[in-house]
């Protein structure tokens, strides 16, 4: 459960406190997290920060999650996207992995270890190359 | 002929020519020509002559219409017979008159027949002086039967509403009830109630008129519901985004706390450890102030909200689950498969006492359907049933019927408890979002409003309630039968 220091998550929403909740909890699993509070942001946190998984919410301010996810896959293709929403709605899920997202996680999360674990298997297949230690 | 008056030339029409001849030939061609039935006139004037003293009435009708009266006696002279006297005279407009009483009389007894409403007409003791074809075929009782009896105990079951009118139509004023709930037979109808003085001179007595009006009031219901329906619907899927964010912070939160005074986390020993603080003791403390047990209800509270949030969702989402061929059998079976399986059903109201009948009609074509949410609605149903039947006395066993039957162009599903049943306040209000009977927590008072939306937004269907106090409850679902549902 307990990831390496060098594993980074960019945790992207508008909503600080819910923000708050999934960053605490993914720093106190050891992984290294960063935020953004809306899309634009995010972009240039992903820019700077090369994160290995991306979570990033669907309605927010400036650039939309939708948005976020059709640049970070045109940036760096090969890195998990995890769409994290309040809406409960197919044709939203349907457009989100069309974009490129992998997982289409729906608030509230009820189980974050559960989110954890898509996070854990995400970064492994992302990165099958990489031997571990 | 010896002599006539100048009005008979004139009732017969005959030309002067021929009377100034005095041809009584010619005079009875022309008269015979004129008549409907010429050999009753001449039978009728042989059996007079042939009878001498005989006394004649009788009419004689006329091809162009009229009607003459011919009135023919003796003609005595000092006791003796010398001959006759025939006397004419014209009632053509006298029998019109009648005529057209008689088909006045007969068009009003037709309106009245032919009302689609029971129509009773009563005098000033309020008996019966009319009773119409409607009156008959609701009550059984035959106008001869009913003319002349008390209204009240005709149609017991309208006299406390007809009292409650009485004085008003006394003092000569029409007054209505509408919708009067009759059950009859554990049928549910309602009827409308009209009551009005007959005024020609002074108040004579009264009109009743008996409506039914059942199929309006279930058509009102529904279009509320829907209207209720599409409202909610609307607003739900703006606002379970908005609620979502914060019921995520609260569970979400609520995790972290969990999480962070838990001892074997190596971040939370790390702080603890700087801190000089034994994180055993914090776990011993929390567990004694039952700390772990408001985070789990703050856990378990926002699941109950998102499950909400969740529910009402299906208000604003048309269904895009494909359909496919159902057998109706299949569902209810399946789907009580799944009540018996349900933990909470098991442990609360084991399920097992309950008797389930099955009265599947074999011949039920296929219906067009989502069979995931057919199951949601018969499984809610009998969860409600179940929980409504724990409240049973010893005595009453829990039994649940379920039928399965065609009527016309659907496929009849229906969900019969022997429970407690409900109120009729309660019955019309079964399907509202948000409603419900059950304990704060049982209950989201969404899962009848669910079904509703599944089986007649999704499924072109319809969903009903019969129920009384006392007398369980009974759901009924019409499903389009797939030709029909297909085109």
């Amino acid at each position: 459960m307990t990831a390496t220091t060098a594993t980074t998550v960019l945790v992207v929403d508008d909503d600080a406190p819910l923000r708050r909740t999934i960053v605490a909890f993914l720093e106190d699993s050891g992984y290294r997290v960063v935020q953004a509070g809306d899309g634009r942001e995010g972009l240039e946190v992903f820019g700077r920060e090369r994160p290995d998984l991306v979570l990033a919410d669907l309605r927010m301010p400036v650039m939309d999650g939708m948005a976020l996810v059709a640049r970070i896959r045109t940036e760096s293709p090969g890195t998990p996207v995890i769409v994290i929403s309040g809406t409960d709605d197919d044709n939203a899920r349907a457009a989100a992995i069309a974009q490129g997202a992998n997982e289409y996680v729906l608030k509230p999360i009820r189980d974050l270890g559960r989110l954890e674990a898509i996070i854990a298997r995400l970064i492994r297949s992302a990165q099958p190359a990489a031997g571990n230690g | 002929m010896a002599s006539f008056n100048k009005i008979f030339g004139e009732l017969w029409r005959i030309p002067q020519e021929i009377l100034d001849t005095g041809d009584d030939e010619r005079l009875l061609a022309f008269v015979l020509d004129q008549l409907t039935s010429p050999d009753l006139f001449i039978a009728k004037v042989k059996e007079v002559y042939s009878e001498p003293d005989l006394e004649s009435f009788d009419t004689l009708e006329f091809k162009d219409g009229r009607v003459l009266e011919r009135s023919s006696r003796p003609q005595q002279i000092d006791g003796e017979i010398v001959g006759r006297v025939w006397s004419f005279r014209d009632i053509t407009d006298r029998r019109r008159a009648e005529e057209d009483v008689r088909r006045l009389k007969n068009y009003l007894a037709n309106i009245i027949d032919s009302m689609p409403s029971i129509l009773v007409g009563i005098d000033r003791r309020e008996n019966v002086t009319q009773w119409n074809r409607m009156a008959e075929t609701a009550t059984g009782i035959s106008a001869a039967q009913a003319l002349g009896q008390p209204l009240r105990s005709l149609l017991p079951e309208f006299a406390p509403w007809i009292d409650s009118v009485q004085g008003d139509v006394l003092a000569g004023h029409p007054a209505s009830r509408e919708k009067l709930l009759i059950v009859k037979e554990g049928e549910h109808r309602f009827y409308d109630l009209i009551l009005y003085p007959l005024m020609a001179n002074g108040v004579e007595g009264g009109v009743v008129r008996i409506e039914d009006a059942t199929e309006r009031v279930r058509i009102q219901e529904l279009m509320i519901q829907t209207e209720k329906m599409m409202s909610v619907g609307g607003l739900a899927g703006g606002m379970a985004h908005e609620i979502n964010n914060p019921l995520g912070i609260i569970t979400q939160a609520a995790q972290n706390i969990e999480r962070r005074v838990a001892p074997d986390l190596p971040a939370n020993q790390a702080v603890a450890k700087d801190m000089g603080l034994a994180m055993e003791s914090l776990k011993a403390y929390f567990q004694k102030r039952e700390i772990f047990q408001f985070i789990q209800d703050i856990r378990d509270a926002s699941a109950r909200a998102a499950g909400i949030v969740s529910n009402m969702l299906q208000f604003s989402r048309k269904s895009e689950a494909i359909k496919q061929p159902a057998q109706l059998a299949d569902v209810l079976d399946r789907s009580v498969a799944l009540a018996s399986s349900d933990y909470d059903l098991k442990k609360a109201y084991d399920f097992r006492n309950i008797d389930i009948v099955r009265e599947y009609d074999p011949d039920i074509p296929f219906v067009s359907a989502t069979v995931v949410e057919l199951e949601q609605v018969i499984l809610n149903l009998v969860r409600n049933a179940a929980q409504a039947m724990a409240a049973n006395p010893p005595e009453r066993k829990p039994r649940i019927t379920l039928r399965v039957r065609r009527d016309g162009k659907y496929a009849v599903v229906e969900v019969e408890d022997n429970g407690p049943g409900m109120s009729e306040a309660v019955r019309r209000r079964v399907f509202e979002p948000f409603f419900t009977t059950k304990e704060p927590g049982v209950g989201t008072g969404l899962g009848l409003s669910v079904s509703y939306t599944i089986i007649t937004q999704n499924h072109g269907g319809l969903i009903a309630v019969e129920s009384s106090p006392g007398n369980g409850a009974r759901f009924i679902i019409q499903l389009p039968l797939q030709a029909e549902a297909e085109t």
